[in-house]
């Protein structure tokens, strides 16, 4: 399945900036499709440029802007991985944004449209915004600096929704990635699979089974979380069924994709609850 | 060793022995989590040939109750200053934490943390019996018009008069942006609200610590005033904040904006309770910005609702001798009653009401106050029938207001003689010296028969035997019957008498 992997070398921001407008121009799924190809065109040359174009990239965005408060901001993380399978932090930001739309139009929370990057190497940057978004079809293996940051993030109260973007409709590479690694950092929590009945699925939107499947690996027992010990609580989750492809309406049915975006929205209420 | 729990097995544990050892301690730990009386018993299986079963179990009574802090929290939407604010209180175990927040769609809020006795399924307490169960408020990023005047109303009375504390949380929708302007919260708030169109700032800004707020309960983040100054003037920004300018008579202000110097943390005696504004909604930060062992964020609103509810303090408390009784056993009530200063209160009038196992009528029980003790009140009450009993002690306090509080016991057979079956033998060295006999340890009884046998023969000297014999049934006896029976026939044949 096709991929929006942006590593192009200069204006991100702009990029971004650039796709906001059209997705909040354009509302419905067609127009969506419309604003997302424009922008894998106008991105697919300097992305063939090669893995220096894309280090050269690295910068997130502007300095950060003062949070505003009671402003939900649903931001990308952008991290490093240790071996050669490049850095794909950036895979589809469409989707963050549409669900950001969508997140606006089904609750009453206050959700800024801002396409917010935080660097994991930066604790400082990255303790401003306490949920953090991210996703990779590739290995994930952080380089020491960044899993003591994810580990003192997540243990301050911070949460990170990490979402396996599927490789080949069947890859969990970066799932088992990341749950050995949150298993090897957080020896004291129980890291299991979410079960149907937990409220992460009813908080609100009901889904009665639990887990949604849209593509991947079907022998994998659904979302796995890590329980805070005495509370309970999920510290981070993990998702092995492309949720986030789901939020860019390009690849699965209309009610598939409006199934992963109330999954993502219960997701954040999670998050906001607990 | 098995607990249960009326009759319901909780947990068992295996106590391995020793021989010559006779003494174990086992310890059982459980965790009580239903509210209400509960009889638990401690049973040991009988062992092979074990004669004495009777003390192999132990029941005792256990009165459980829900001492956390209760704590409503009302919010407008969900936000990070609700989460971290709800996480703070929820991770301690001494507060019970209610929250209803306020959502889109089709659920309209969530509520968090309830009971159903609570009664909170279709929203903010709609009735004074219904907020009385909680002892502070949090109204969150709200408007006013989300509850109805006379919501508004209760949560006013519930401070003014019955000691509860409450406290504003800041937000683009709270203090004069939510409305409340001539509101009954409006007379109960520290603060003056400014004109409706002064908005929210959605800057970072340090906070600076007045002197009355370096002293007080609230900001005390260390036990050394030096300490606590310093983490005060270290600590992280705040983000966000409702401009105020001024503050009610009376009013503590606490902690102000380093920038503006406009007050952010005030707070206030309001009738019989408290009220206090905190004017910022972004307190979280304080949270996410510094390391993970740092407590500043959870001890000062662990702190702060601490301080709204001491005015809800409970002003009457009852304590009972003992838990389990004796049938026609004294059962002893002891109640200590405050004021709303939480000084003794000599001039109430407590009375103790008594619930026997057939809940028949209650007996009223006046209680009478110790002269030793102020504020203390007795009572005695001793019980005939076997089974539980409920004691509920009601004061009327000085000013006017009224106390309740309750406590339960048993009454029963408590196999008093079977607690310490081990042998006494001071004691029976006593019995034994008393009537003449002999204390003999069990290894050494197989020498008793002997021991009786001496003893016995001791007496023989001592004193004259008598021995009771029959002698009509001997054969000698017969023999000289029949000879005699003989004799006589022969002579009368002689005589020719026959």
């Amino acid at each position: 399945m096709a991929r929006t992997i942006l590593e192009h070398p200069g204006d991100l921001a702009d990029w971004k900036h650039q796709v906001l407008r059209d997705v909040r121009r354009h509302l419905d799924r067609r127009e969506l499709l419309k604003a997302a190809m424009v922008g894998a065109a106008a991105l697919a040359g300097p992305a063939l440029l090669g893995r220096w174009a894309r280090r050269a990239s690295a910068a997130p965005d502007d300095p950060p802007k003062p949070v505003k408060t009671g402003t939900f901001f649903f931001p990308r993380l952008m991290f490093h991985v240790k071996d050669d399978t490049g850095d794909q932090w950036n895979t589809d930001p469409i989707g963050d944004a549409v669900l950001r739309k969508r997140l606006a139009e089904l609750t009453n929370i206050n959700v800024s449209q801002d396409p917010v990057v935080v660097k994991l190497a930066e604790l400082d940057h990255l303790c401003r915004y306490p949920f953090v978004f991210a996703t990779s079809e590739g290995y994930f293996k952080l380089p020491d600096d960044e899993e003591a940051n994810l580990k003192e993030f997540l243990m301050r109260g911070g949460f990170l929704h990490a979402d396996d973007c599927v490789l080949n409709q069947t890859g969990d590479r970066f799932f088992q990635d990341y749950v050995k690694m949150i298993r090897r950092l957080f020896p004291e929590h129980e890291l299991k699979t979410i079960p149907k009945n937990h409220e992460l699925y009813h908080c609100y939107f009901d889904f009665p089974d639990g887990a949604l499947f849209l593509q991947g690996d079907k022998s994998l027992q659904g979302d796995a979380g890590l329980f805070e010990k005495g509370t309970g609580r999920i510290m981070t989750l993990c998702s092995p069924w492309d949720y986030h492809c789901g939020w860019t309406c390009m690849f699965f049915t209309k009610e598939l994709n409006e199934q992963a975006i109330r999954m993502g929205i219960n997701i954040i209420i999670y998050y906001l609850t607990h | 060793m098995i607990l249960e729990r009326d009759g319901e097995e909780l947990m068992r544990k295996t106590q391995l022995t020793t021989p010559g050892v006779y003494f174990y301690r086992v310890d059982l730990s459980f965790q009580a989590d239903q509210k209400g009386k509960q009889t638990y018993t401690i049973r040991i299986p009988a062992a092979p040939g074990e004669t004495i079963v009777d003390n192999n179990t132990l029941s005792f009574p256990v009165t459980v109750t829900d001492r956390r802090l209760p704590v409503l929290y009302l919010e407008g939407s969900p936000r990070e200053e609700y989460r971290f604010l709800r996480r703070a209180l929820f991770r301690d175990k001494d507060f019970r934490i209610v929250s209803i927040l306020r959502v889109g769609g089709p659920k309209g809020f969530l509520l968090q943390g309830a009971e159903p006795d609570d009664g909170l399924e279709k929203g903010f307490p709609d009735t004074a019996e219904k907020l009385a169960r909680f002892e502070a408020i949090l109204l969150g990023d709200i408007e006013a018009g989300y509850l109805t005047p006379a919501q508004l109303g209760l949560i006013e009375t519930a401070v003014r008069e019955h000691g509860r504390g409450f406290c504003m949380l800041g937000g683009v929708n709270a203090f004069n942006l939510g409305g409340y302007q001539k509101t009954a919260i409006d007379r109960m708030l520290p603060v003056v609200l400014p004109a409706p169109n002064v908005s929210y700032k959605q800057v970072e800004f340090r906070i600076t610590l007045s002197e009355i707020g370096h002293k007080h309960p609230i900001m005390q983040q260390n036990s050394n005033p030096l300490f606590n100054r310093r983490t005060w003037d270290e600590a992280p920004p705040l983000i966000g904040f409702n401009p105020i300018d001024a503050v009610k008579p009376g009013a503590q202000v606490l902690a102000v904006n380093s920038q503006t110097g406009q007050p952010v943390l005030v707070a206030q005696n309001y009738g019989a309770g408290r009220a206090a504004a905190f004017t910022s909604g972004g307190s979280w930060y304080w949270l996410m910005s510094r390391p993970r062992e740092d407590e500043l964020h959870e001890k000062f609103w662990k702190q702060l609702v601490r301080w709204l509810a001491v005015g809800a303090k409970a002003k009457l408390t009852v304590e009972l001798n003992k838990d389990l009784f004796l049938p026609d056993e004294s059962v002893e009530i002891r109640a200590t009653v405050l004021d709303k200063t939480l000084a003794p209160d000599e001039g109430a009038k407590v009375t103790a009401r008594i619930k026997d196992p057939f809940n028949a009528d209650p007996r009223t029980v006046p209680m009478r106050s110790e002269l030793i003790e102020e504020g203390v009140f007795t009572a005695g009450f001793t019980p005939a029938d076997v089974g539980d009993y409920a004691v509920e002690v009601t004061a009327e306090l000085s000013d006017g207001t009224r106390a309740v509080a309750t406590a339960t016991f048993s009454v029963g057979e408590t196999l008093e003689e079977f607690r310490d079956p081990a042998q006494k033998v001071e004691t029976l060295r006593a019995i034994a010296d008393a009537s003449g006999g002999r204390y003999v340890p069990p290894a050494e009884a197989a020498s008793i028969p002997g021991l009786i046998d001496a003893r016995v023969r001791r007496m023989r000297t001592d004193l004259m035997e008598y021995e009771h014999k029959d002698i009509w049934d001997t054969p000698l006896l017969f023999a000289l019957l029949v000879v005699s029976l003989t004799v006589e026939w022969a002579l009368r044949r002689r005589a020719g008498m026959m």
